[in-house]
């Protein structure tokens, strides 16, 4: 497990440094104007004094060997284009995703374990409910996420008005109490943080109907059944009991995927997440804060997915079946 | 027939139709702008006058052709690694699983990003950028299997036959991953399919295509479509069109897993 | 079987959820015209609340409020902003120059009179006495002497005294408390400009200063001008500024102004959550008939333009190709088809035509595919086209290639990031470019540093970029006007640039995009039109009241 972590470091870093570096473009550059907009256009001069000024005159082994130390001693450096700290930018807009992200599995998990249980406890009777909820289920979980969005902020934003259409809070607002701030950010965060959960209900979904599902054809349970228990405890005390730790895994494992898939989703409605910043930082060339962004990134899906490993490890352990 | 494969075929068809007989209407102005559907152009014509029907039809082969390619090199690269993990094992297996570890445990949509405005937005360059952040998956469930139908007998007996491995492979290996590999292949047209679409979303796909998710990026670019009657038919036939593609593709691969 | 209803099933949700939408827009329609909903009573509430600290404003009755789209464009001081987007015009608003610029040009601010002398060197400005800094601190000729000291060695974003790597300004001498003498190294017509554009600094903050691009404390923002930040939220892309009742000038118009940021302008506009909006062609007939609102058309000072490659494409230095592609390119149907009518042919001199120095003498290469062909004389042509990824670059290339087929040049494009082909135009790694730029508002002598081999400092695109053009008439001419003082003689040096401009065809000057504003008469009608800018939201001119 060391192995991978150091592997996947090593790689992060180099990419990291060379991959926007060996892109053409150069971020003080600006002659093209986008339509409506304006632009200062740097002088010759000002490129080369802002060259200077950021170290990007040096050979590129030396920059090389400055970034790499700078990032072991957790320095992310100034961005190019915001002229800010990265990791204060970084810091600002992450608490954002990670509100999205870890409110989003929060309810995809829980309803969709739920509903994948309903639907299991009537998969043999092949009831109508259980077709229903697979079907929709399935198709939920291919639609791409920034379609749902879209159609989210279209409908419920800009129709019914019953939303926010832009931003993770109200523009200068004063609270009156924790209560107040409260309320504004889950009635902004409300939409996106849907968009995510229904994209990602699914899964969650057939996880726990799969299991659930061959839980209850092993062989004991139908012995325990025909000794008379009652198909509802049998599914709170067996299957629930085993389909914790997959679900806990897939929760870790989703996280990361979520936490860089949810740039879509931040640019369908605005929200002021590390996704939109990364899109920003990409189209001006911020070195600087392309970098920090893509380490910050991996390193918290590296975290996620080890924890998602540990889970796993342990699941062996106690004897549970790898496909689950 | 099902109608998700009528859909499939009804879209490959009308490609390879258009496409023989020399086809231009998805670039070539051929009515005002912004028409509303009519006998002419069923589907309306774009702001630039390009009838929406014809961009329909040579988009759905783009995006259709852009999966197969992509699905296919990624399937390609996949089971190969997949094989020779599996099969020699050792220090090589360890290496190659790593490699694999490493692309998987990459933020996907942030690399996807960089690597888009890097490589440049071209067909040849957005198939081998998904290719080469979807090949890892299918190399891990090639592997497993591998490893299974190692174990049997008739494997083994070959080996001290002599047979090389090549032969092995292709006698051996391949028949019985071929439907785990029809299987894979699929998943990940509809995912490459996809993450076009999300890239285009992004502007980051290739502006000069005629793709679907470019089609539904250039009619959402184009200022306050919602308050114009335009998207009716501009924004909607890509959007359900893309839909009912990626669906479809969804029954295919259930009809496959069963 | 079950499959079909499955399918059904979705086409039908999708088919509710675009009725929904239809209705949407019919929704919005009826709401512009009574802008009645919750963000208004908010805002209005929030403006309520800044009276009250700034009680002593006895402007107006009620507290008035400008709500404008935001978005971060960094701390707006004069090394931090953000070179995209409205970072320049929210530092003006802080920071006040000694010259403003008005309907018709250079107007006295900070400086109450000024005076050249007759060898046009040295430039005297007498500065108004009550100026204040934001902090209370009178704002002196100190001040002044310091700022154009700083600037020699702390270049700021927007750099206007710097001409190929030279300062400008020799030295400055401070005769009085209020009266300055700068002297320049060389007579130049855009002196003026330079000098009075300059945003002066408060020497008690930044004469401490080392590393001005890092400072960030509290008083980073502290200027002179009609408004102080008392907001900025760099994350979410909020600012606030408030009137500043000690402003020596025009009052503030208003009590405050704030940016916010909205996911869709228009939307926004329709539910006033701010109180401008620069709208497209199509979305004009909303607004147009209707007496709520002011619909302000205004040519932008950005042209497209098709740069050719001339040195490394030999095809492209014979003249008659570069004039057989202005003849076949039908600009009139690229303005109709991608800006939708909002937009004007360009003339092929440079020159906006909307400029008094404009020569309506010169060819105007209006469509002519015929005459192109036979410019041609038969000869067939391919060429790369690059352009950026946005998709009216990507239109406008696609018309272009279709047009130039039709005259027997075939065109393949290539589409890539705008910094890439950014970086094209300078490396020349293109044979025929496509590029929307600026550079086109104020005085001429941009002619001078796009086609007279000299400064890349004054426009967007620089001389060393119209790669392979030269044109000896033309460069001598560019540096006679810069010293030429009589405005006649001036004039008739300028219009013969362009026509020898026109005949070159160096770049193909394709069009130039209006803005189209929209606003509530009802809410703020103070917006103003300065003669080199047309963005209203970006002069300072607009957040004052007119002196009479």
């Amino acid at each position: 497990m060391w192995q991978k972590i150091v592997g996947t470091l090593i790689v992060v870093l180099v990419l990291n440094f060379f991959l926007p570096r060996i892109m053409p473009g150069d971020p003080f550059n600006f002659i093209s104007v986008e339509e409506g907009s304006v632009t200062v256009t740097l002088t010759e001069d000002q490129i080369a004094h802002y060259h200077a000024y950021y170290g990007m005159d040096k050979p590129m082994l030396e920059q090389f060997t400055t970034y790499i130390s700078r990032t072991l001693r957790g320095d992310l450096g100034i961005s190019i284009y915001y002229n800010r700290p990265v990791s204060e930018m970084i810091g600002e807009r992450l608490i954002w995703t990670l509100l999205l992200v870890i409110s989003a599995l929060g309810i995809s998990s829980l309803f969709g374990s739920a509903l994948g249980l309903i639907s299991a406890y009537h998969a043999r009777e092949s009831s109508i409910l259980d077709d229903l909820l697979l079907r929709m289920m399935t198709i939920l979980s291919e639609i791409p996420d920034f379609i749902i969005g879209l159609a989210l902020l279209i409908y419920f934003g800009a129709h019914l008005k019953w939303f926010p259409l832009a931003g993770a809070t109200t523009a200068f607002a004063v609270y009156d109490s924790a209560f107040d701030a409260f309320r504004d950010y889950v009635h902004h965060a409300a939409l996106p943080c849907l968009t995510l959960s229904l994209s990602s209900i699914g899964d969650f979904y057939l996880l726990s109907r799969q299991s659930a599902v061959s839980v209850l054809t092993e062989p004991y349970i139908l012995t325990a059944r025909a000794k008379g228990l009652r198909k509802r405890r049998l599914i709170f005390h067996h299957v629930l009991a085993n389909a914790i730790s997959p679900i806990l895994a897939r929760i870790f494992m989703k996280m990361g995927g979520m936490l860089s898939g949810a740039v879509l989703v931040e640019v369908v409605f605005a929200y002021p997440g590390i996704g939109k910043l990364m899109r920003e930082a990409v189209s001006m060339r911020d070195y600087v804060l392309i970098q920090g962004i893509f380490f910050y990134v991996a390193v918290l899906i590296l975290i996620f997915n080890t924890a998602a490993d540990m889970i796993f490890k342990k699941m062996k352990q106690r004897g549970f079946h790898e496909k689950l | 027939m099902k109608s998700y494969k009528i859909y499939l075929a009804i879209i490959i068809i009308a490609f390879a139709v258009y496409t023989l007989f020399g086809g231009t209407a998805h670039q070539a102005v051929s009515g005002a702008s912004l028409e509303s559907p009519s006998l002419t152009h069923p589907l309306g014509t774009d702001d630039l006058g390009i009838d929406i029907l014809a961009q329909l039809i040579h988009g759905g082969g783009y995006s259709i052709f852009l999966g197969i390619f992509s699905a296919g090199s990624a399937t390609f690269i996949g089971s190969i690694i997949g094989i020779i993990s599996g099969y020699i094992g050792g220090k090589i297996d360890h290496f190659l699983m790593a490699v694999c570890d490493i692309i998987t445990g990459m933020p996907q949509m942030i690399l996807l990003i960089l690597l888009g405005a890097f490589l440049g937005a071209s067909y040849l360059s957005m198939i081998i950028v998904l290719a080469m952040l979807s090949w890892p998956q299918t190399a891990r469930t090639i592997r497993a299997r591998v490893l299974f139908i190692k174990e049997h007998d008739y494997i083994r007996y070959s080996k001290q036959m002599g047979t090389p491995l090549y032969a092995i492979i292709t006698r051996h290996f391949l028949p019985p991953l071929k439907p785990l590999l029809t299987l894979a292949f699929i998943k990940m047209m509809s995912r490459s399919i996809m993450m076009e679409a999300s890239l285009a979303y992004l502007g980051l796909g290739d502006p000069t295509s005629k793709s679907w998710g470019m089609m539904l990026n250039k009619a959402m670019a184009f200022p306050g479509i919602y308050f114009t009657p335009y998207w009716k038919w501009w924004l909607t036939a890509p959007l359900i069109a893309l839909v009912c593609l990626i669906l479809s593709l969804m029954l295919l691969s259930k009809e496959i897993e069963v | 079987m079950s499959k079909k209803i499955t399918l059904f099933l979705i086409i039908s949700c999708l088919s509710i959820l675009f009725i929904g939408c239809a209705q949407s827009a019919d929704d919005n329609t009826a709401n512009a015209a009574s802008p009645e909903n919750n963000t208004e009573v908010e805002s209005q509430q929030t403006a309520d609340e800044s009276s009250e600290n700034n009680a002593s404003n006895a402007l107006e009755d009620t507290p008035t409020v400008i709500r404008l789209e935001g978005s971060d464009t960094g701390l707006p001081n004069p090394f931090k902003h953000l070179t995209r987007g409205p970072g320049m015009s929210k530092m003006q608003i802080l920071y006040d120059s000694l010259l403003e610029i008005d309907a018709d040009g250079y107007i006295p601010w900070l400086a109450e009179s000024y005076h050249i002398d007759e060898t046009g060197k040295i430039f005297t400005f007498k500065l108004v006495e009550n100026a204040k800094w934001h902090d209370g601190t009178p704002l002196t000729a100190e001040d002044v002497l310091f700022t154009f000291e700083y600037y020699k060695t702390h270049t700021p974003v927007v750099d206007n005294l710097n001409i190929d790597g030279t300062y400008i300004v020799e030295s400055v001498v401070q005769s009085d408390t209020w009266t300055i003498d700068i002297h320049v190294s060389q007579v130049d017509n855009t002196n003026l400009s330079r000098l009075g554009g300059v945003r002066i600094l408060p020497k008690h903050i930044w004469e401490t200063v080392d590393d001005p691009i890092a400072y960030d404390a509290p008083d980073a923002t502290i200027g002179s001008g009609p408004y102080y930040m008392t907001h900025y939220d760099p994350v979410k892309g909020e600012y606030r500024y408030e009137a500043f009742d000690a402003y020596w000038g025009p009052a503030p118009a208003v009590d405050a102004i704030e940016w916010l940021p909205v996911s869709d302008s228009i939307l926004a506009f329709e539910n006033s959550e701010i109180s401008l909006v620069n709208v497209s062609a199509d979305l004009l007939t909303r607004y147009e008939g209707d007496d709520a609102f002011v619909v302000r058309k205004l040519p932008s000072f950005h042209a497209y333009r098709l740069m050719m490659n001339m040195t490394d494409v030999p095809a492209l230095e014979a003249v008659n190709v570069r004039q057989a592609m202005a003849y076949g390119i039908d600009r009139e149907a690229l303005v109709a088809k991608i800006a939708r009518g909002a937009a004007e042919v360009s003339s092929m001199g440079y020159v906006p035509k909307t400029s008094k120095w404009y020569n309506p003498e010169i060819e105007a290469y209006a469509f002519d595919a015929a005459h192109a062909k036979s410019l041609l004389d038969g000869q067939t042509y391919h060429f790369r086209l690059l352009t950026g990824n946005t998709p009216s670059e990507v239109k406008l290339a696609e018309l272009i290639k279709l047009d130039l087929e039709q005259i027997g040049i075939t065109v393949a494009i290539e589409s890539v990031e705008s910094k890439t082909r950014d970086e094209a135009i300078k490396t020349g790694d293109y044979e025929l470019l496509l590029v929307n730029s600026g550079g086109m508002g104020g005085d001429p002598d941009y002619l001078r540093s796009i086609y007279g081999n000299a400064s890349a400092n004054t426009a967007a695109l620089s001389a060393s970029t119209l790669k392979g053009y030269q044109n000896e008439t033309v460069a001598e001419l560019a540096i006679e006007q810069a010293h030429t003082l009589d405005e006649n003689q001036r004039m008739t040096l300028i219009h013969e640039m362009q026509s020898l401009i026109a005949t070159d065809v160096p770049m193909i000057m394709l069009y130039t995009n209006q803005d189209n504003f929209v606003y509530r008469a009802s809410e703020y009608d103070g917006w103003y039109a300065r003669f080199d800018h047309s963005k209203l939201d970006h002069n300072k001119l607009s957040y004052v009241v007119p002196t009479p």
